[in-house]
C-alpha cells in the first residue's frame, strides 16, 4: 500500500458505493457541525450583528 | 510604534530570515524544487538562526540596544548575498502563480482567513492570550528588564525550551508586543506557504491538494487565534512540517539524501527548542528514518551496490544526534538551573528546584483532568479506547471539554473550535485509492502522536503540532475527491467543503471583530484592557503608577505579569515551593517569608484565587489573619482585585 505511485486522477475509479460512501460521510460530518448548538449561536450573533 | 510599522517591520525581519536561510541551504548543498520550497525551508532556518543568536545574548547578559543593534546588522549581512536573488524568484513566482478558478478560490478563502488572524495579531494581547500574558511574553519582559536570561523561581514555564520566547524577545525591545506577536503570526503564513511547497512536491498531480489544505489549515478557528497570539503552537506546527517534508525529500532525492536527512533534524530540533510535546515526535520520526535508510538498503540491489550498513547506521546516528544538539542549548540550561531538563515534568524521577511533589501532583490534575470529554457534566474526563475513538468527533462537536475553561466549561469560545474538515476529509482516505506513500507515514505519524495527546493532556491546541500535517492529508483527499468520475460525489463534497469553510470563516471573523477596534485604534490600548482583562489591569495600572521602582508585588489568582512593570511572583501554592504554607503554622512566618522575598505588596483576584480571601485554603488562612490584624493594608480596591501594603518590617522574636 505505502508504495504506490500517484495517480494522475480518479481514472483507475473507485467503485459507485465507495464514492456514494465518501459523500455520505463528508456530508454527515459536515451537517452534525452545522447543527452543532454553538454553529447556530454564532450564525445568530452574525445575523444580530449585521442587523443591529 | 504604529501597526503598519510593525507590519513592515516584520516584512523586512522575515526576508532577511529568508536570505539567511536560503545562504545555509546553498552552503549545505540542498537545492530546493521551487520558490516556495525555498522560501519555507529557509525562512525556518533563517528565524531558527535568529532566536539562537538571541538566546546567545540573553546568555551573555548583553540584551541591550547595543547588541542587538549589531546582531541585526551582522544576521543582514550574513543574508545580504542572496537578497537579490531572493527578491527576484519571489518575485517570479507570485508573477508566474496560476492557481486556476477553483484554486483562486481556495487562496481567496485562505488570505481572508489570514486577515482576520492578523487582527488579532495587532491587537494587544487579551485576556483570551492568558498564556501569552502570563509568559509567553511576561518572562521575555523580565530578561529585557534585567538584559539577559534569569531564573524565574515562581515561573516553571520559564524553564521550558523558549526559542520562540527569543523572538517575542526581540519583537518587544524593537517595538512592543505587536511586533512580538507578529513573529508567530510570520509562522502561521509561513506554514501556509510550507503547505504549498509540500503540496507541489509530494502531491503534483493534484494542484488543487495545495490551496485546499491551506484553506483548511486557515480558517479552524484554533489556529486562527492562535495565529494572532504570542502563543508557540503554529511556530511548532511549521517546524514539524519542514522536518517531515525534508525527511520525504530525503527519499525523493537520492543524490542529496544525507543533506535532506541533516536538514530534517535540524527542523525537529527546533520543534523540540519550541515546545516539549515535540520530544513525543522525536522517537516516532527516527523510527521513520530507520525504516527508510533500512528500505533504502534492503531495495538496492545488486547486492554490491547496497549501502553498507554502518553507513546506513550513521545516517540514523546523524539524524538523532543532530536533532538533540539543536535543541539541547534549552534542556541543558533547564537541567542547569533546576536539576531536572524536563522541568517540571517527570518530577519523582529527576525532582526540581522550587518544585515539590504537591506542585507536581497540582499540575498533573489540571492538565489530566481539566481536559478531555466527561461522561456527565462535572465527572473526570473518560480515558479509555471508546473516549480515544469518540475524540475525533467529540473535537469537533464539544470543543469546549478540549480547551482552556475561562470559568465557564460548559461554553463553546469560538476560539476552540477545531470544526469538521479534518474528520470529514481524512476519513475518506481510507476509501481512495493509490494514496501517495507519504499520506499514510502522516497517518501513522499522526496516531502515533494522538495517543500520547490522549494520555497526557487532551488539550487541541497540543495537537496543532500536527495539524499542519493533516491538513494537507485532508486536502489532498479534497483534491481527489472533487476530481473523481462521479460528479454527484464531488458536487456533494464540494457543497460541504464550501459551508464548513464559510462557516469556519465567520467565526474567524467573529474574534476578530471583537478584536478590531483596539488592533486599529479606533479604542485606545488603555481601553481596551481596561474592559477585556478588567479589574486586575487597572490594579497593574495602580500598581506601576504609584510604587517605586524597589517594590516587588505577590501575586495571588493573577499570573498575568506582563502588565507589570515591577518585580513580582506568582505567591500561589501551585506554581511553586517558593513559599511553604504548608510547613507555615501561624500568619507571622508567612509575613517572615514576605520581607525574606522582598515582597512589598500583595494582589490578590479573588475570581481566580478560590477561597482565598474567605479565609480557605492554606493560602488563605495565612493572608487574612495578616489582613484583619493590619499587617497587610489595603491600597486599591476593585471588581474583585484587592492591593494590598505590607506594613514595615516587624522587629525579631514572635512567630515560628
Amino acid at each position: 500500500m505505502e508504495e504506490e505511485p500517484q495517480a494522475a486522477d480518479d481514472e483507475s475509479g473507485i467503485p459507485l458505493w465507495q464514492a456514494a460512501l465518501i459523500a455520505l460521510w463528508v456530508a454527515a460530518v459536515t451537517a452534525s457541525f452545522l447543527a452543532c448548538p454553538y454553529v447556530r449561536e454564532l450564525w445568530l450573533a452574525l445575523f444580530q450583528g449585521v442587523l443591529f | 510604534m504604529h501597526p503598519f510599522s510593525d507590519i513592515l517591520a516584520i516584512l523586512a525581519l522575515g526576508f532577511v530570515a529568508f536570505a539567511v536561510g536560503r545562504a545555509c541551504l546553498r552552503g549545505l548543498g540542498i537545492q530546493p524544487q521551487t520558490t516556495t520550497e525555498d522560501l519555507a525551508l529557509g525562512a525556518g532556518l533563517g528565524l531558527g538562526i535568529l532566536a539562537y543568536a538571541v538566546l546567545v545574548l540573553a546568555l551573555l547578559g548583553v540584551l541591550r540596544t547595543w547588541a542587538v543593534a549589531g546582531l541585526l546588522v551582522l544576521f543582514t549581512a550574513a543574508g545580504a548575498r542572496q537578497v537579490p536573488g531572493a527578491a527576484r524568484d519571489l518575485a517570479r513566482a507570485v508573477r508566474n502563480w496560476r492557481p486556476g478558478f477553483w484554486g483562486g478560490i481556495l487562496i481567496a478563502v485562505t488570505l481572508i482567513a489570514a486577515a482576520t488572524a492578523l487582527v488579532g495579531a495587532l491587537a494587544p494581547p487579551s485576556s483570551a492570550e492568558w498564556d501569552s500574558l502570563s509568559y509567553h511574553l511576561a518572562a521575555p519582559k523580565v530578561y529585557l528588564r534585567h538584559h539577559r536570561i534569569v531564573y524565574l523561581p515562581y515561573d516553571h514555564h520559564s524553564n521550558f525550551p523558549f526559542t520562540m520566547e527569543m523572538l517575542y524577545a526581540l519583537g518587544l525591545m524593537l517595538s512592543g508586543h505587536t511586533l512580538a506577536k507578529l513573529f508567530h503570526y510570520l509562522t502561521f503564513v509561513l506554514t501556509l506557504v510550507a503547505m504549498g511547497a509540500f503540496a507541489r512536491r509530494f502531491f503534483p498531480a493534484q494542484p488543487l491538494s495545495g490551496p485546499a489544505a491551506a484553506a483548511i489549515f486557515a480558517t479552524i478557528p484554533l489556529v486562527n487565534f492562535e495565529a494572532g497570539t504570542a502563543y508557540i503552537d503554529v511556530a511548532l506546527g511549521y517546524c514539524v512540517l519542514l522536518s517531515v517534508h525534508c525527511l520525504g525529500a530525503s527519499r525523493s532525492d537520492g543524490a542529496a539524501n544525507s543533506r535532506w536527512l541533516a536538514l530534517a533534524a535540524v527542523y525537529l530540533g527546533l520543534a523540540m527548542g519550541i515546545k516539549m510535546t515535540a520530544l513525543v515526535l522525536y522517537p516516532l520520526l527516527l523510527v521513520w528514518v530507520a525504516w527508510d535508510v533500512l528500505r533504502l538498503r534492503a531495495a538496492s540491489s545488486p547486492e554490491a551496490e547496497r549501502p553498507p550498513r554502518a553507513a546506513a547506521g550513521r545516517q540514523l546516528l546523524v539524524f538523532a544526534a543532530l536533532a538533540v544538539a539543536v535543541a539541547s542549548p534549552w534542556y541543558v540550561k533547564t537541567w542547569v538551573y533546576t536539576g531536572n531538563p524536563v522541568y517540571p515534568f517527570f518530577y519523582s524521577v529527576f525532582g526540581g528546584r522550587d518544585w515539590g511533589a504537591l506542585q507536581a501532583e497540582m499540575y498533573r490534575k489540571s492538565q489530566v483532568h481539566d481536559f478531555g470529554m466527561p461522561s456527565k457534566q462535572g465527572d473526570m474526563p473518560r480515558r479509555d479506547l471508546v473516549a480515544f475513538l469518540l475524540a475525533p468527533y467529540n473535537l469537533v462537536a464539544h470543543p469546549n471539554y478540549y480547551f482552556d475553561k475561562h470559568g465557564s466549561p460548559e461554553r463553546v469560545w469560538p476560539t476552540s473550535v477545531v470544526g469538521p474538515l479534518l474528520l470529514a476529509l481524512l476519513a475518506p482516505l481510507l476509501l481512495l485509492r493509490r494514496i501517495p506513500w507519504i499520506v499514510w507515514r502522516i497517518l501513522l505519524l499522526a496516531l502515533a502522536f494522538a495517543v500520547s495527546w490522549f494520555v497526557m493532556s487532551q488539550q487541541s491546541r497540543y495537537f496543532l503540532a500536527v495539524f499542519p500535517l493533516l491538513a494537507l492529508c485532508a486536502g489532498y483527499s479534497a483534491a481527489r475527491i472533487m476530481a473523481t468520475r462521479w460528479e454527484s460525489v464531488s458536487g456533494i463534497a464540494g457543497v460541504c467543503l464550501g459551508a464548513g469553510l464559510a462557516t469556519l470563516l465567520a467565526l474567524d471573523g467573529l474574534t476578530a471583530r471583537e478584536l478590531a477596534p483596539a488592533a486599529f485604534g479606533t479604542v485606545s490600548e488603555e481601553a481596551f484592557q481596561a474592559y477585556n482583562v478588567g479589574p486586575s489591569y487597572r490594579a497593574f495600572g495602580f500598581l506601576n503608577r504609584y510604587l517605586p521602582s524597589t517594590a516587588k508585588v505577590a501575586l495571588y489568582g493573577e499570573p498575568r505579569g506582563y502588565f507589570l512593570d515591577l518585580d513580582y511572583i506568582w505567591a500561589d501554592l501551585g506554581h511553586s515551593t517558593l513559599i511553604d504554607y504548608l510547613s507555615m503554622k501561624r500568619p507571622e512566618a508567612l509575613l517572615r517569608r514576605y520581607h525574606e522575598l522582598g515582597i512589598t505588596h500583595v494582589l490578590i483576584n479573588s475570581r481566580y484565587a478560590g477561597g482565598l480571601l474567605d479565609g480557605q485554603g492554606p493560602e488563605g488562612r495565612l493572608v487574612v489573619p495578616l489582613l484583619e490584624r493590619g499587617a497587610l493594608q489595603p491600597i486599591w480596591e476593585g471588581g474583585g482585585v484587592l492591593v494590598l501594603a505590607l506594613a514595615p518590617t516587624p522587629r525579631a522574636g514572635g512567630g515560628e
